[in-house]
């Protein structure tokens, strides 16, 4: 419990001095869209802590093909900051992951005409006139391929991990005395998913990812504090003992599922010194498998982020429906099915200068 | 520190060698073609110059590129990828002295692209 604390103060104190990147992820810090930089955020919201560490350092050189690769790693109360700091019970939920991508430019010709006019520069160091027609030919050869076409990408990666929820449920069937109701779960699931983005610079950058997961519906069930009493009689003399219990409650069920997840940024630039990074529609399909007790959902959001150029500060707002077609039948009325809020996000990787390429 | 063997007949004939040295700064999503920064018709090796901070490029302590300098001015080529607003800033020396169209600062065009190819001085 004094990691989460101390991760949450670790955060607070670099609050200030870290430097912010694209945001991309929805109301639980999740996307199909893999980002640029070294990063850690903190969504005010739900409370959620991440950060994740890669090569992507390399990829401010762009060559025909290369490989990303890296580990993130997520961590947040379930009951958001309210009950943090209010002295209330976690509920630590987290997730670690790896991924593996391969990262294929468009600009293979023009590449290799670069390659070609480094190769006339090595072997004429002194610059003599035939070699520089040659340079300045190349490069015009080169200004007419990038005049006509957009600077596209394509990145295909893997990211698989494991997840872990403790918590207490409170069963109220066999249980031998009242303390026993309360059963200490902990849950170990997995995930893998497959997925593809799409760069069309300068505006968009389109995510599709499928997944595999071993979820639970911790989700669905009631949050709960309990007072349990017990009383101990002596001598015409009673002594009452009492404790506070927090715990979920509810039927809870651990089940398969398959998640498909799709985001379109748009990028745009406001003035000099703001632009921004809106996810313009972003969905997830959630469809359980072999399990007839929990619903498939469907939830669709959007999301503004605003920065500034050189990244000292990034911050936004989602909007999220976390059931677009009432799946769930929380409530028939379409505005009470969404939420929103804030987020901000802050690079790490000045701070920690932490990056498996070195 | 870069060494190139110069030919006596280099010199003078189309201007002269000269030591450069450069910081060259980006936004985070700009990519810079491999091979794609030269100037002088030197080829400046980006990944062997990349600082701690991935976004920023310079040459290190007494390091020096060879460069032409010729008589309109360095040709400075740089070929590069990003989003919306996404920039590159530039500032160059040579033989110690700031050239006078220091800061060079480009933005990404419609094409998605951060290319400069000029003489410059």
């Amino acid at each position: 419990m004094k990691t989460v604390y101390l991760i949450f103060l670790f955060s607070a104190i670099f609050f200030s001095i870290a430097q912010a990147q694209i945001v991309a992820e929805d109301a639980k810090g999740e996307s199909s869209i893999i980002t640029k930089n070294s990063n850690v955020s903190f969504n005010l919201s739900e409370a959620a802590l991440s950060a994740s560490w890669n090569n992507f350092r390399k990829l401010a050189i762009e060559k025909p093909s290369q490989v990303v690769w890296g580990v993130s790693a997520s961590g947040n109360n379930k009951e958001g900051l309210s009950d943090l700091f209010n002295g209330g019970k976690l509920t630590p939920q987290s997730k670690l992951g790896v991924f593996i991508g391969l990262r294929k430019s468009y600009q293979t010709t023009v590449l290799e005409l670069l390659k070609r006019i480094k190769e006339i520069e090595n072997a004429n160091p002194d610059k003599n006139e035939a070699a520089i027609h040659a340079v300045k030919q190349l490069n015009k050869q080169i200004e007419a391929n990038r005049n006509t076409r957009h600077t596209q990408s394509l990145t295909t990666y893997i990211n698989a991990g494991l997840n872990a929820d403790n918590f207490k449920h409170y069963k109220a069937e066999d249980a031998s005395s009242l303390s026993k109701r309360f059963e200490k779960v902990n849950f170990r699931g997995g995930f893998i998913d497959l997925g593809l983005n799409y760069e069309y610079a300068p505006r968009w950058i389109f995510g599709i990812s499928l997944g595999y997961q071993r979820y639970n519906n911790l989700d669905s069930l009631a949050y709960t504090n309990y007072t349990l009493k017990n009383t101990t009689t002596m001598n015409n003399a009673e002594l009452i003992t009492e404790s506070k219990i927090s715990a979920y409650q509810g039927p809870y069920k651990a089940y398969n599922r398959v998640n498909i997840k799709t985001d379109a940024l748009y990028f745009g630039r406001i003035s000099e010194d703001y632009r921004l990074v809106w996810n313009t529609l972003y969905t997830r399909v959630i469809l359980p498998l072999q399990e007839k007790e929990i619903n498939q959902v469907f939830q669709a959001g959007t999301a503004i982020n605003f920065y500034k150029s050189e990244g000292k500060f990034a911050g936004g707002l989602y909007l999220q429906s976390n059931d677009v077609f009432n799946s769930l039948h929380s409530t028939d009325r379409f505005h009470e099915r969404i939420s929103f809020g804030i987020a901000a996000k802050y690079t790490f990787s000045s701070i920690m200068s932490r990056d498996f390429s070195k | 520190m870069k060494f190139f063997k110069l030919s006596h007949t280099a010199k003078g004939k189309t201007g002269k060698i000269v030591a450069v040295t450069y910081s060259l700064k980006k936004s985070a999503s700009v990519t810079f073609l491999d091979n794609g920064f030269n100037i002088g018709y030197t080829t400046i090796d980006l990944p062997g110059d990349q600082d701690s901070n991935p976004n920023n490029f310079s040459t290190k302590g007494g390091q020096k590129y060879l460069c032409l300098q010729e008589d309109g001015g360095l040709q400075v080529t740089l070929y590069a990828g990003g989003m919306a607003g996404d920039f590159w800033t530039l500032d160059i020396q040579v033989d110690g002295i700031p050239l006078a169209a220091n800061t060079i600062k480009v933005y990404t065009d419609e094409k998605g692209n951060l290319d400069y190819n000029k003489l410059t001085k």
